[in-house]
């Protein structure tokens, strides 16, 4: 400690309200950024453009796989897929359980709904 | 919080701006190393790995900064967390070579201005002083006299009740009253 024999009368310590003075004139100084911020951002996780850039780019790759592969399977290509479709639909409506055949192509459709509607929703929220 | 900062903070939200964030992070920098390196008696180099973690903090939980208290506030808040934590991994006190780094870590790094002699001397007590209190008590006076924080932001920064840092600031007062006994006048 360096407590003075004959302290300075400017600063008659320990009054509170003296104390209170020299606590807030002891602020630190301004620290020099030297490099902080550059280190900070360099530390950010990847940009969430970047990522949303890339789920958009693999959902894209998605449907064009899709149809890709209706065309193949199709044959004749997409209309010839979707009258297939339609007719193993039909086969289904007469399944001899009554009700059931009708409930699986309700639920098939219900899945083709939901299935556009998620495909929309992610479409525009990567958008 | 002034509206050029909400500004900020709004545009690193809705587009992910980085150099909105690198603004932020450059306005607030200095007053949260400052803080961090006089909890940790001036240890530079943790206290920016802790202001770092501090930001990358931040940026990951931005969403969740409603502005109920400045921009500011809240990043000592966490910084404050952040050394707490550290802290408890770390359980080890720190260890001071000298006066010269308390002076330094109550000064926030460096005494700019020369001053009469008595004052350095008194500002380096001043600095001792500080590192004898505990943890709690050096943040509520730091928060309170030196970064300008009423009790309740500073309360609110610790994580405490209102009475409780009212007492640190008050027992932290005694201490240093105490230990700087020997500045007061005959």
């Amino acid at each position: 400690m360096n407590a003075p024999e004959s302290p300075a009368p400017a600063d008659p310590l320990p009054d509170d309200a003296r104390i209170e003075q020299r606590l807030r004139e002891a602020s630190p100084h301004y620290i020099e950024d030297g490099g902080f911020t550059q280190r900070v951002l360099a530390a950010l996780p990847p940009s969430r453009r970047r990522a949303e850039g890339r789920r958009r780019a693999l959902l894209i790759g998605a449907i064009l796989l899709g149809c890709g592969e209706v065309a193949v399977v199709g044959g004749s290509g997409v209309p010839a897929f979707v009258s297939a479709l339609l007719e193993r639909l039909a086969a289904w409506s007469a399944f001899p359980v009554p009700g059931l055949g009708a409930a699986g192509t309700a639920g098939v459709l219900a899945c083709w709904v939901l299935a556009a509607a998620a495909g929309g929703w992610a479409w525009a929220r990567s958008r | 919080m002034n509206r050029r900062e909400t500004e900020l903070i709004a545009r690193v939200l809705a587009n992910d701006d980085r150099q909105a964030f690198g603004e932020l992070v450059r306005q607030h920098q200095s007053a949260l190393r400052g803080f961090l390196r006089r909890l940790t008696g001036g240890q530079q180099a943790m206290a920016d790995d802790l202001a770092q973690e501090t930001f990358l903090e931040a940026y990951r939980s931005l969403a969740r900064f409603h502005g109920e208290s400045t921009f500011g506030t809240w990043l000592h808040g966490i910084a404050y967390n952040r050394f707490r934590s550290a802290r408890r991994r770390q359980r080890e006190t720190v260890e001071w070579t000298g006066e010269t780094e308390l002076a330094n870590a109550a000064a926030g790094g460096e005494i700019s201005a020369p001053a009469p002699s008595a004052a350095v001397d008194l500002q380096q007590d001043l600095a001792v002083a500080l590192a004898r209190l505990s943890t709690d008590e050096q943040s509520a006076i730091h928060l309170c006299y030196m970064e300008g924080l009423t009790h309740e932001e500073a309360a609110g920064v610790m994580g405490c009740p209102l009475g409780t840092l009212k007492t640190h600031v008050l027992r932290a007062k005694d201490k240093l009253r105490a230990v700087l006994g020997a500045w007061a006048p005959a």
